[in-house]
């Protein structure tokens, strides 16, 4: 493999970064004065080598160091790459470019071959008598490899303790001060001249609280309630202001509300959506089967743990240990709902290599506690942060010692408690569902495999004289198929040239010895052969197969082999029962003739049913060693990927149900260590073959300390987990304060909220992080304290709106806009677009359709027919995802993403234009009570802004609105629906209604179950009603859609 | 020194405000932002380039618009574009270090044009346009599977979650029509479209068409089954009303404006893209001579989509995967492209778009020299990544030769390889782009569509 193109390297080196070079600058070693001659031998004779063959790679300059190296510089060369220095001053053994240039050792040739051609003889001559010089070169700009490892790098704020800042006291205007988080943000404007901006209305700020906290705007009447409280308390403040004392009134009022909503079952359902961008969450592996997605099984316990851990505001240090270790909780119980928080670690895309799953779990765990890019250093140190690759090792062991057990753990649901739990009625038709799919599918494999048996049996002898022969890929082989007729039927032979290899084989071993009988003699040698063979006690012949070849007096190895095909021939009726009888359950088999069990075990081992009835199983035992020996891999794989399962074992159809019925358990996706644990080896440049040191398992250096021990308890996750949920670690609490200040305000302090390293933007508000991190963890890590801290600040009371601060509205010579047009320093709020959660979720909401259920299985909440259930049930698809997840900025589930674009296309905008949802909306909230009990267009405009809006209409509003509808009316007074197209319409229904009918059969739910969704190729579908397209929009509908379309709907002021 | 991109091609301006004055957003000309993310490490230029109006690239360059034609499952370089004439005797012959048997290519090839490019008897019609190609026959990747190799082809990256070259793209240059998406994939993987951890505005806009299927359909939700268009006009219109007495009430911001005049380009776009992808619109003549076949429809479709400002059309052209019956199976796969490609080299040109289209096709991987068993009927090929070829015509490639060689059977690179960073190298220079400079800050590091591999194929630029 070339190893300047291993593309299996994630995240490799960074390069074309003028300015990281930068970096390092101030840890080059001093170079030494140079001889002169030696100079004008190196610029004539060495550099023109350099520039024309090396620093393409290898160039400070140009921003290139692969593998580490930089050759542009004395210096550089000297300190060499991942594999040691490039030159050894009069050293040329030692010297890697030389052995490079040499070409000898195929893992270090250099220039690689696609580069061109090898340097010429004289070149090399050249290099090697340079380096005999001394490796004379002129005095570089410094130049060694670019790395994070520099006390520089660790000197970075990030990896400094918390420290404790005094709140400011000496303030422009402490009156304005609510509370601590005032001063420290007045404390930064004042430096700088600015001053805060006033308070918004209550409408906005109750709007701003509802979706902040729930995900949902407020209804008009908690508005008219909120504001009226709001503008009284406001007014007594002011009036406290003016006496030049701090008020208190509005605080009160607003803790009310911040309280109602904290305790809001919708909360939980809006943070976890956070904390699932961070936990890059899916219900997808990411690998695909022949074409076919595949899923999991129940990602969705995981993704109800963390709506029910914020729920109940779960100490953040606890979320962490669950997260990372909760198998190795004390007094767990067997069905402990904790268990479910593993999801973290595994609900992660999945890579055939697992080396790749490893590395995709070190990210998510890194990034998502600690803000820190420990996956750069897969192949080599940290080029910006101080983390060497055998810290990335380190982590690589512990992840590389977990496993996940064979049938996962049934655990509590703590959202599917009480009314929600599924009921008895339920339970029982899964349980039912499943035992059908196992007894009528899982047969099915046992019918496959005697069907595969039977023709290989059938035409054992050319089959295994071809795979003798080197199977149907070589000449011979393929020679021999063709001489008995076997066409191009190449599948049933092909894989078996591995199973000729064995002399010792039960089986086919006597075949595998009697090949090497040269056929000259072969009449003479094979009949003792044969005897001797059976006779030998200590490589058993299968007595079946004894049986046929005893007495034998063979001509030719055919003739072997075509005995061995009578052999099969007489036995396939006992060989048949067998296949039968292990189809059972319960029946291993073992009460069986051992020889016909063999001989019905061969060329495809038989499992016990037991072992592949789920899913997770069958997928086990088809790719595990344990189920089969690699040559025999294969079959098994094809089984599962030809479609196969489809018309036998049904495994996609268990499936299926588990990811769609409401009585099936729910399981948690744990893992565990294994049961010894093993310390990873550093592989030099992130490559498997190439071993470094042994990296024990242990926390990163930069912050566990020089004296860290290594983590001795199993895998030693529980003490990672421990390491990063500790009130010293100077990243947890800072990451995650960030993140909640980031959710309220738009943008958080640290402007990357998964990379707190080298490369992010210096903090905004660094005491204000501190001081935040140090109150969260004295508040006991609890986030719902930290809310209200946040929310009940003046600063968050602000008006959005720049053009209300105090220094604007007097045009004063300080120019906000000037200082911080990016509102850095939060002058003023942020104008900010809803999510797409909160987008799809408002609609339903102001609908009158949403389903408030917590919890349970994911739904489609992308296609038509629509779902009602709230956006987090949503099923995600990784590596699909949908046209409207994607066209709203849906984060990225391949990697932890905690920051959500929010970008304007046109596609959105057809969205709420043409999509069958927003007119469904539309309509559905004409069909709620209070629009179809109004009594006049006025009252009806009325009700549709205190819906949509949740503010009542000025006259203007409510004028435009009335001719608006006056105006459609003269639209479509005629119906735009031709007969023909109703005729459309109509036989379009009638083959949904008959579609429908048809998968009511097939899903057979008995009366009392209602299921909400199906499986149907490979895609979770609701089982609903399409919008009906028969009635176009009327004046009202279009009207409401109008204003589901608008600014308004979508931003938060 | 954080802010400081280096020398790398993002475009300045002061600030936001700067920047959004600069371009005249008060108008409501434009400006498709995205407002709030990390990737803003510095505003002014993530602001800049975060929208869709078209940009200069910084270097000279001919190439304005791309069609890849993604010839997905491995297209066999030596029946089509590598010429193996001495391997006619090998036949049968078995090769070291390779299974089964030589396999000589069954199909003739012809000098063609005035430049005498070797091509492959099943494209008479590609001959046609020989002197406008250039095929480059050492191409070469060392994952022969479909899957990630595809990845590769279309992201640069065989396994993680990275941008498509057609959203680094439209990141680069913008897109000349704002009434139509930027970057339109015509089916295919969503690898090919993926905008990953750019921001979603740079995604391949995903399409339903097929020759015949109406036009208004092609993009999800272009048009409304509930109302008319001129009920619909009227709709917006209130909107807007809506949107402006919001604004005055608010505040006055670029972000309202900006998805103010979404709408309008929503609204735009409901015809535009209808028309662009209304191919019966054609003459009865550039019908014929695309073909009415799938294939010859969505490559008029393409060049109706780049006549009309957009930026990246990826074709999804695939079915390559010849195991088995290579002789037949090829010259069908072949025939079905040939035509529609040619056509479309020649459309362009006669139209005097050739120059700045560039029209890249090729797959994922190459095929082996060899077929398992023995050369009859149903003689195929493996995958093999260690040699393949594509070809490119138009926007600024070197008409009417190739590039790089491989050796006498076609099984390595024997001189001038080109590895698929190399490739995306060339394309993006192609475009006005040095790779190494066209770069996207995301956690903390600077990505770019080549990682840190590619060089320029600089002698295929004319």
């Amino acid at each position: 493999m070339n190893r300047h193109q291993n593309m299996l390297r994630l995240l490799p080196v960074i390069a074309a970064l003028g300015s990281t070079a930068m970096l390092c600058a101030a840890d080059a070693p001093a170079e030494p004065k140079m001889d002169p001659a030696g100079l004008e031998f190196f610029e004539k004779n060495i550099r023109p080598i350099f520039t024309e063959r090396c620093y393409e790679c290898h160039s400070k300059e140009k921003g290139v160091s692969k593998g580490g190296l930089i050759m542009d510089s004395r210096a550089g060369m000297l300190a060499g790459g991942d594999l040691g220095p490039a030159v050894v001053p009069g050293d040329i053994k030692k010297s890697m470019l030389i052995v490079a240039v040499h070409q000898t050792d195929p893992d270090l040739s250099m220039p690689p071959r696609k580069a061109g051609a090898k340097l010429s003889t004289t070149q090399i001559a050249a290099l090697e008598q340079w380096i005999k010089m001394g490796a004379p070169a002129p005095a570089g700009a410094g130049g060694a490899k670019l790395t994070g490892l520099s006390d520089k790098a660790r000197s970075h704020w990030a990896f400094q303790p918390v420290r404790e800042f005094a709140v400011p006291t000496k303030l422009s205007n402490a009156a304005w001060c609510q509370n601590e988080v005032d001063a420290f943000l007045l404390a930064k404007l004042d430096e700088k001249g600015l001053k805060p901006s006033p308070a918004t209305d209550g409408e906005s700020l109750l709007r701003r609280l509802s979706y902040d906290l729930i995900g949902l705007p407020p209804t008009s009447v908690e508005v008219d309630a909120f504001s009226r409280d709001y503008d009284a308390a406001l007014a007594m403040d002011n009036m406290a202001a003016r006496k030049g004392q701090a008020g208190r009134s509005v605080n009160a009022v607003v803790e009310r509300t911040v309280d109602r909503l904290l305790a809001s079952p919708h909360y939980g359902e809006r943070w976890a959506r956070h904390w699932l961008d961070t936990a890059r969450y899916s219900d997808t592996k990411g690998l695909k089967r022949n074409g076919t997605i595949e899923t999991f099984d129940a990602s969705w316990t995981y993704r109800d743990y963390v709506i029910d851990a914020f729920n109940t505001d779960k100490p953040y240090d606890q979320f962490i240990i669950e997260q990372l270790a909760a198998d190795r909780l004390p007094d767990l119980a067997k069905d402990d709902a904790r268990l479910a928080a593993l999801g973290f670690i595994t609900v992660g895309k999945r890579f055939q290599n697992n080396d790749d799953t490893i590395d995709e779990r070190i990210d998510a765990t890194t990034k998502g506690f600690l803000g820190l890019t420990v996956s750069c250093s897969r192949c080599h140190d940290h080029k910006f942060d101080p983390i060497p690759a055998a810290d990335y090792y380190s982590l690589h062991g512990i992840f590389a010692s977990i496993i996940e057990p064979q049938q996962n753990p049934v655990v509590r649901d703590p959202l599917l408690v009480g009314k929600n739990a599924p009921t008895n009625a339920y339970r029982a038709d899964y349980e039912k569902k499943l035992a059908e799919l196992i007894n009528t599918t899982a047969g099915g494999y046992y019918k496959h495999l005697a069907g595969m048996q039977a023709a290989y049996h059938r035409e054992f002898a050319p089959r295994a004289l071809s795979a003798l022969s080197g199977g149907f890929r070589s000449t011979a082989g393929f020679d021999i198929l063709k001489k008995f007729d076997m066409g191009d039927s190449r599948e049933l032979g092909t894989s078996f040239a591995g199973s000729m290899n064995r002399p010792d084989h039960p089986i086919t071993g006597l075949l595998v010895r009697l090949k090497k009988v040269s056929p000259d003699n072969f009449e003479k040698q094979a009949p003792a052969i044969i005897e001797a063979a059976l006779a030998d006690k200590k490589i058993p012949v299968n007595p079946l197969v004894a049986d046929g070849l005893r007495g034998l007096k063979p001509k030719s190895l055919e003739e072997v082999a075509f005995a061995y095909q009578a052999m099969f021939k007489k036995n396939r009726d006992k060989i048949v029962a067998h296949i039968q009888l292990r189809s059972q359950p319960g029946r291993k088999g073992d009460k069986d003739d051992p020889s016909v069990a063999q001989l019905a075990a061969f060329p495809w081992p038989l499992p016990n049913i037991e072992d592949i009835s789920t899913v997770s199983l069958l997928e086990r035992a088809t790719t595990s060693r344990d189920f089969c020996e690699s040559w025999q891999l294969p079959i098994a794989a094809t089984f599962v990927n030809n479609n196969m399962p489809a018309k036998y074992f049904k495994f996609s159809d268990i499936n299926a149900l588990d990811i769609t019925h409401p009585g099936g358990p729910g399981t948690a996706m744990v893992v565990t260590d294994v049961e010894k644990p093993r310390d990873s080896y550093v592989y030099i440049r992130g490559d498997r073959n190439k071993r470094g040191p042994v990296a024990p398992r242990q926390f990163l250096e930069v912050l566990a300390g020089p004296d860290r021990l290594p983590f001795y308890e199993g895998s030693g996750r529980r003490e990672l987990a421990l390491a990063i949920a500790s009130r010293t670690n100077p990243l947890t609490a800072r990451v995650l304060v960030n993140r909640l200040w980031m959710h309220h305000f738009g943008v958080g302090i640290v402007t990357s909220p998964d990379d707190f390293g080298n490369m992010s933007e210096a903090p905004s508000h660094p005491e204000l992080l501190d001081w935040m991190a140090t109150t969260f963890v004295e508040g006991g890590w609890s986030i719902k304290k930290m809310h209200k801290k946040i929310l009940l600040s003046a600063a968050y009371r602000q008006s959005a709106n720049p053009n209300t601060n105090p220094l604007v509205v007097q045009k004063a010579s300080v120019d906000p806009m000037k200082i911080d047009a990016a509102n850095k320093l939060l002058w003023h709020a942020n104008l900010r677009r809803l999510d797409f959660e909160s987008i799809r979720d408002s609609m339903l909401l102001l609908s009158g359709k949403l389903d408030r259920a917590l919890g349970g299985r994911a739904v489609n909440i992308s296609d038509e027919p629509y779902s009602y259930r709230r956006t987090i049930y949503g099923f995600i698809d990784r590596d699909k995802l949908s046209e409207f997840q994607s066209q709203f900025d849906f984060a990225d589930p391949n990697m932890a993403n905690s920051t959500r674009g929010s970008t304007i296309v046109p596609q959105q905008a057809l969205f709420f234009m043409n999509n069958p949802l927003a007119v469904e909306v539309a309509r559905n909230v004409n069909a709620r009570p209070e629009m179809t009990k109004a009594s006049s267009d006025d009252e009806r405009v009325t009700q549709l802004y205190r819906i949509m809006y949740q503010r009542s209409p000025t006259v203007q509003e409510r004028q435009i609105a009335r001719e608006f509808v006056a105006r459609i009316a003269g639209y479509i007074d005629e119906p735009p629906v031709s007969p023909k197209a109703d005729k459309v319409a109509k036989a379009r229904a009638d083959k949904a209604a008959k579609a429908k009918a048809a998968a009511a059969v097939a899903t057979k739910a008995s009366p009392e179950v209602k299921i909400e969704t199906s499986v149907q190729g490979g895609k979770i579908v609701n089982n609903a009603e399409k919008v009906d397209r028969k009635v176009p929009s009327n004046p009202w509908v279009m009207l409401a859609q109008s204003m589901v379309c608008s600014n308004e709907f979508v931003y938060l002021n | 020194m954080k802010d400081s991109n280096c020398g790398n091609y993002v475009p300045t301006a002061n600030s936001r405000r700067d920047f959004l004055r600069q371009t005249g957003l008060g108008m409501g000309t434009l400006a498709f932002g995205t407002m709030v993310s990390e990737y803003m490490v510095s505003d002014a230029h993530a602001e800049v380039m975060a929208n869709l109006k078209p940009r200069k690239a910084p270097l000279a360059a001919k190439a304005k618009h791309v069609i890849h034609i993604f010839a997905g499952g491995a297209p066999s370089h030596l029946d089509t574009f590598d010429p193996k004439p001495k391997m006619k005797e090998l036949a049968d012959m078995s090769a070291s270090g390779m299974n089964g048997v030589l396999f000589p290519t069954p199909f003739e090839f012809k000098k063609s044009g005035k430049s005498g490019l070797e091509i492959s008897e099943i494209f008479p019609k590609l001959q046609g346009v020989a002197d406008e190609m250039c095929v480059i026959r050492s191409l070469h990747q060392d994952l022969p599977a479909h899957g990630p190799a595809a990845k590769l082809m279309h992201t640069g990256s065989a396994i993680l979650s990275k941008p498509s070259l057609g959203a680094w793209v439209l990141y680069g240059l913008g897109t000349e029509s704002q009434d139509l998406p930027g970057f339109v994939s015509l089916g295919g993987s969503s690898d090919a479209r993926a905008s990953a951890f750019l921001p979603s505005l740079f995604q391949g806009a995903s399409t339903s068409f097929r020759p015949g299927a109406p036009a208004n359909k092609i993009i999800a939700n272009l048009q409304s089954e509930f109302t008319t268009q001129d009920a619909q006009r009227k709709q917006l219109d209130l909107v807007r009303q809506l949107n402006e007495r919001h604004m005055q009430t608010v505040q006055k911001d670029e972000q309202l404006e900006a998805r103010i005049e979404s709408f309008e380009l929503a609204f735009r776009m409901q015809t535009a893209a209808t028309d662009a992808f209304d191919i019966s619109k054609e003459s009865e003549k550039t019908r014929e001579m695309y073909g009415k076949s799938d294939l010859g429809a969505k490559l008029l479709c393409a060049r109706r989509l780049v006549e009309r400002g957009v930026r990246f059309v990826q074709v999804d052209a695939g079915g390559w995967d010849h195991h088995t019956n290579l002789f037949t199976a090829i010259a069908g796969k072949a025939e079905a492209i040939d035509g529609p490609a040619a056509a479309l080299i020649a459309d362009l040109k006669q139209r005097g778009l050739l120059d700045q289209t560039l029209i890249i096709w090729g797959g994922e991987f190459g095929r082996t020299p060899t077929t398992a068993g023995r050369v009859n009927a149903a003689s195929g090929r493996d995958h093999h990544g260690k040699a393949f070829c594509c070809w490119m015509a138009g926007g600024g490639v070197k008409g009417g030769m190739h590039y790089g060689e491989t050796d006498e059977i076609g099984s390595q690179v024997a001189a001038d390889g080109v590895d698929v960073h190399d490739l995306h190298a060339t394309i993006l220079r192609l475009l006005g782009f040095d790779h190494t400079k066209l770069t996207f800050r995301y956690n903390g590091r600077d990505f770019r569509l080549t990682d840190n591999f590619g060089k320029v194929v600089d002698k295929v630029i004319a």
